[in-house]
């Protein structure tokens, strides 16, 4: 398949700030999208195995956000960065600057992923909205070394930086606790893939997916 | 005592997480002001944990006065049952961690040597450790004890007093109530799993996460419905043209005790720079 051919089919899905217009349907979407990722980060924090000092290790809200964020773009990134302030954040007992701080490390790997699926891979025959992750061989490599990687690592590099910063874990104990991070995360991304393949079609149907960064 | 005295003792009002009592202090702080505590505290305990040695004093100071109001908020029976339990594990990791990975000081308690390494606890290490944990204790429960004695409605006041528009404090107000909604949809979803014999309680990791992925398309779908059913209850009552709140909201007046909870936070965050 060229690339012209490609580019046409997930043409719709884009970079560009506002696709069509906001519904009331999609407002409440959106709130109520978050308040699902707050709970399963929550749930994250305190139905887990604690393995050091503020470092659950499944975060149950990992896959949600990633696929959120490939459907309803800047939202589904607000999302994540939310359910980490607020659901594994305050709700655990985070006091608000540690929340608000440990809170970037989701918020990256998610805009991260958002800027790559809709902008580069869109264009090289990769599915945007992550549907072809189980039957594609080039998605769920871009899968794997994009989300469960580089964008994995990033957040949980930078989480337990914040936690070394805020006098939580010991300065020299960092890499054992970021390796324990990025592993559980890596771990819980495996039900991403399922969730864009049975649900997205869903969401498409009752035309809720976004076509650009905010509708 | 009477059967009256006795029923109003025991209203209570829904908050965030849980509920507490209606007649409680904090519950009826004014939100600004509560919010402004528990930045102040939490400011002064991270400072406080940072030092190269932690103010102990300072931080059991902050958690004798979150414990303290947890019971006159009739928080503290929520606290036990949902979260003593995790806090503990929690404190006893950070301890472990701090004595294994911070093993500084001259005076040995005692000292083992497994596989080449050697463990070695000194006084030193152990007051760093309590140090950290009693810290995090007193953040932990101060944030928690700030979540469970304030309304949905008092976030709503604080930012309409904080000119946000409308829309957002809107949003903000569905994203909260919404928390209950799904969360008891996401028991449903478990009930019905088990009632089919999916999803039983294991202590098994793999079960665990097995059950995990099964709820997760259900709990997606009925997530979905919700926001078009709550789509279309808006709409109905013209929501797209409104411009303002046009229920009473419930506001709590900023008073006198209120100024004297913000001189406090003041003094509180005040001395860990200077001490």
């Amino acid at each position: 398949m060229g690339e012209t051919a490609v580019d046409s089919k997930f043409s719709q899905y884009t970079l560009r700030w506002r696709g069509n217009k906001l519904t009331t349907t999609q407002y409440a979407l959106f709130a109520i999208q978050m308040a699902v990722i707050i709970l399963l980060s929550w749930l994250g924090a305190i139905a887990t195995p604690v393995v050091g000092p503020g470092i659950g290790f499944l975060y149950w809200a990992y896959p949600f956000f990633v696929v959120f964020t490939l459907w309803w773009g800047i939202w589904g990134i607000f999302g994540a960065w939310l359910g980490a302030f607020v659901g594994s954040g305050l709700l655990t007992g985070l006091p608000v600057i540690p929340a608000m701080a440990f809170s970037i490390g989701d918020l990256v790997p998610a805009l991260l992923i958002f800027l790559l699926y809709r902008g580069y891979l869109r264009k090289h025959g990769v599915d945007p909205l992550g549907r072809d992750i189980l039957k594609s061989k080039k998605s769920a490599a871009w899968f794997v070394v994009w989300v469960m990687g580089i964008t994995n690592i990033i957040g949980g590099l930078w989480g337990v930086y914040v936690l070394v910063l805020l006098g939580f874990v010991p300065a020299n104990a960092y890499l054992l606790g970021a390796g324990l991070w990025i592993t559980g995360d890596a771990v819980v991304l495996l039900i991403a893939p399922f969730l864009s393949k049975y649900v997205t079609p869903v969401v498409e149907r009752f035309g809720l997916v976004n076509s650009g960064w905010v509708s | 005592m009477g059967k009256t005295d006795s029923r109003k003792e025991k209203r209570r009002v829904k908050t965030i997480l849980f509920s507490a009592r209606a007649d409680s202090f904090y519950v009826n702080m004014n939100p600004l002001a509560k919010f402004f505590l528990l930045l102040a505290l939490s400011i002064g305990v991270v400072i406080s944990i940072l030092r190269p040695v932690p103010y102990l004093q300072y931080n059991i100071l902050v958690l004798v006065f979150a414990v303290g109001f947890l019971f006159e908020s009739g928080t503290v029976k929520y606290l036990v049952k949902s979260y003593l339990g995790l806090l503990i594990v929690a404190l006893v990791v950070m301890m472990l961690w701090w004595v294994v990975f911070n093993q500084i000081g001259t005076n040995p308690i005692f000292s083992v040597s497994f596989l080449g390494a050697t463990l070695r606890v000194t006084y030193l290490s152990l007051y760093i450790g309590v140090g950290k944990i009693t810290g995090y204790a007193s953040m932990a429960l101060l944030t928690l004890l700030t979540i469970m004695s304030t309304r949905d409605a008092d976030i709503i006041s604080a930012l309409k007093k904080l000119k946000v528009p409308f829309k957002a404090i809107f949003f903000s107000s569905l994203v909260a109530r919404s928390l209950n909604i799904m969360s008891e949809d996401l028991d449903s979803i478990k009930q019905a799993q088990f009632a089919r014999g999916a999803g039983a309680a294991s202590d098994n990791f793999f079960k665990k996460v097995e059950s995990f992925v099964m709820l997760s398309i259900p709990l997606t779908t009925s997530m979905i419905k919700r926001s078009v059913d709550m789509g279309f209850a808006l709409e109905s009552r013209g929501f797209s043209k409104s411009k303002s709140f046009s229920d009473f909201i419930d506001e709590k007046p900023f008073r006198y005790y209120d100024a004297v909870i913000v001189a406090f936070g003041v003094f509180m965050l005040a001395i860990p720079f200077l001490a």
